[in-house]
């Protein structure tokens, strides 16, 4: 018998592998850090030269991916979130406003219940739509 | 300084470093030198594939959306997933354009004849299922079947790219990746809110109509299509859209040819109102005015739309609400609804500057009227 992975846990695995190179290129970038320090002090300037160079190398990439991850995290998170779809509810008597979430079967221009404040009419669907987030609205 | 020492020794380690940079920095140079441009054919393959696999999950999730809308109905044919297996891989084949006369009346019978089928199955695998659950699931299975046709036609230049290891046409390819993404990710994102009955921004111009003819009676002008009269400062409206809510487009261009007939060309104006696809950095939900023909589609209601219209010499405005490719077949956003409403302004002021008292006007407002009646 075979058994499926789950798809969550491929996902976490994944962003915690890339996670752990980040901090191993760190580590090594400050290790040779420290070795630019001492050969500083030991007046040898071309291993100096040569192990800041790598430890500067290295201190970008990290960042560099930190900063990826950072981005790729944060897509990944507006994908999974949906933004809802309102439907608004209007009565033409005495213009009482509602928004409530879509319910299926809700269609624009459907009469769904009487009017809370006049009771005199029913009140109708007058638009279905999705509420854009403020970030996304400034990108567009 | 003297702990630092003990715990990295400097000699050993310098020359270590030395001699594998001595290694490296020619190694490199050869490697890409001989290998550089594989190297760059395997990268490209790479992004393909990731691109590939996207694509795939994509169509396994709008198919599963499907099912589940289907069952959701109620009692569905044994043999349902054979025969949505059948209908995901259906196709048209186009009438020979060697000889163009008449191609669009062949090109009509061979959508509708599409169009029947697809339902004609939809009604087989859910026998319970009223008109317009069938108009919605049939749009659903067509979403499904096109991501699926995105997925064969990637993964097939991709194999061949890979077999035939042609730099020109992998790089082709990779290259087409983001805009053919960009597209399966609209039509993914539109499975939901199709399966949902909700309107989509490509409803925008049929909400304008509905919004202009609610109230009044309505008859069937063609298949799948209503219109109602509508009275507006002395002149006479005939406002027509797809019959909603469920998710159909209607035949909006036997509808104005029928209408235009019935009074014998006798039309002051012909208004058509659709969503359009804006440029980069133009706002969502902006409408503008033009002249002509406003409606997407193969052509073949246009044709017949500009046929009828140079037969009578009646003119015809256009009002399009922009959006972009994502949201037209996405469910509808505020920006487009409020468009709607500027849209309905705009044919207000054109029927009070272009026509006159008594004049008969027709206001088509074109589109997928999903979620919206009349």
């Amino acid at each position: 018998m075979t058994e499926q992975q789950p798809q969550k846990k491929k996902g976490i695995n994944t962003f915690s592998t890339f996670y752990l190179i980040i901090l191993l290129i760190f580590v090594v970038s400050m290790w040779f850090l420290f070795r630019a320090i001492i050969f500083y002090q030991e007046g040898l300037m071309d291993e100096f030269m040569t192990s800041t160079l790598i430890a500067a190398m290295g201190l970008a990439t990290s960042g560099y991916m930190l900063f990826q991850m950072r981005r790729r995290t944060e897509a990944i998170t507006a994908m999974v979130q949906k933004s809802e779809v309102v439907s608004v509810l209007e009565c033409a008597k005495c213009g009482f406003k509602n928004l409530r979430k879509f319910l299926k079967g809700d269609h624009v221009f459907k009469v769904v219940e009487l009017c809370p404040r006049c009771s005199a009419d029913s009140l109708m669907i007058t638009a279905i739509y999705q509420q854009e987030d403020e970030k996304a609205k400034s990108q567009a | 300084m003297s702990f630092i020492s003990q715990i990295a020794p400097t000699d050993q380690v310098s020359q270590l470093i030395n001699l594998l940079f001595q290694v490296a920095y020619p190694l490199f140079f050869i490697i890409f030198l001989l290998y550089g441009n594989k190297l760059q054919v395997r990268t490209w393959l790479w992004d393909i594939e990731k691109s590939l696999n996207k694509l795939k999950i994509m169509r396994d999730k709008t198919k599963q959306i499907t099912i589940d809308t289907l069952k959701d109905t109620g009692k569905t044919s044994d043999d349902m997933m054979a025969r949505l297996d059948r209908m995901m891989e259906f196709f048209l084949i186009e009438p020979v354009s060697l000889d163009p006369a008449g191609i669009v009346g062949k090109l009509d019978h061979l959508i509708t004849l599409e169009e029947e089928r697809f339902k004609e199955d939809i009604r087989l695998i859910t026998p319970s299922a009223n008109d317009i659950q069938i108009n919605n699931y049939s749009l659903s299975v067509e979403v499904a079947a096109a991501l699926n046709t995105f997925y064969r036609v990637v993964r097939h230049y991709y194999v061949q790219g890979k077999r035939t290891k042609s730099i020109y046409s992998i790089m082709q390819l990779q290259m087409s990746m983001p805009l053919i993404m960009e597209m399966a990710e609209s039509y993914s994102k539109a499975a939901e809110a199709i399966a949902a009955g909700q309107p989509i921004g490509d409803a925008a111009g049929a909400m304008v109509a509905g919004k202009l003819m609610h109230g009044m009676p309505t008859r069937k002008v063609a298949k799948d299509t209503v219109m109602a009269e509508v009275p507006m400062d002395g002149r006479a409206l005939l406002v027509l859209k797809a019959e909603g809510p469920g998710g159909t487009v209607g035949k909006p261009g036997d509808g104005i040819v029928n209408l235009i007939e019935e009074r014998n060309g006798k039309i002051a104006m012909l208004i058509m109102i659709d969503a359009g696809l804006k440029l980069e950095g133009e706002k969502s939900g902006e409408a503008f005015e033009g002249i002509g023909a406003a409606i997407g589609g193969p052509g073949v209601d246009k044709f017949k739309i500009e046929e009828v219209l140079t037969k009578y010499k009646i003119p015809v405005n256009a009002v399009v609400i922009k959006e972009s490719m994502v949201e037209s077949i996405s469910a509808m956003k505020k920006s487009l609804i409020d468009g709607v409403d500027d849209s309905i302004k705009r044919v207000r002021r054109l029927i009070a500057e272009k026509t006159k008292e008594g004049d008969t006007i027709i206001v088509a407002g074109i589109g997928n009227t999903l979620g919206v009646a009349q």
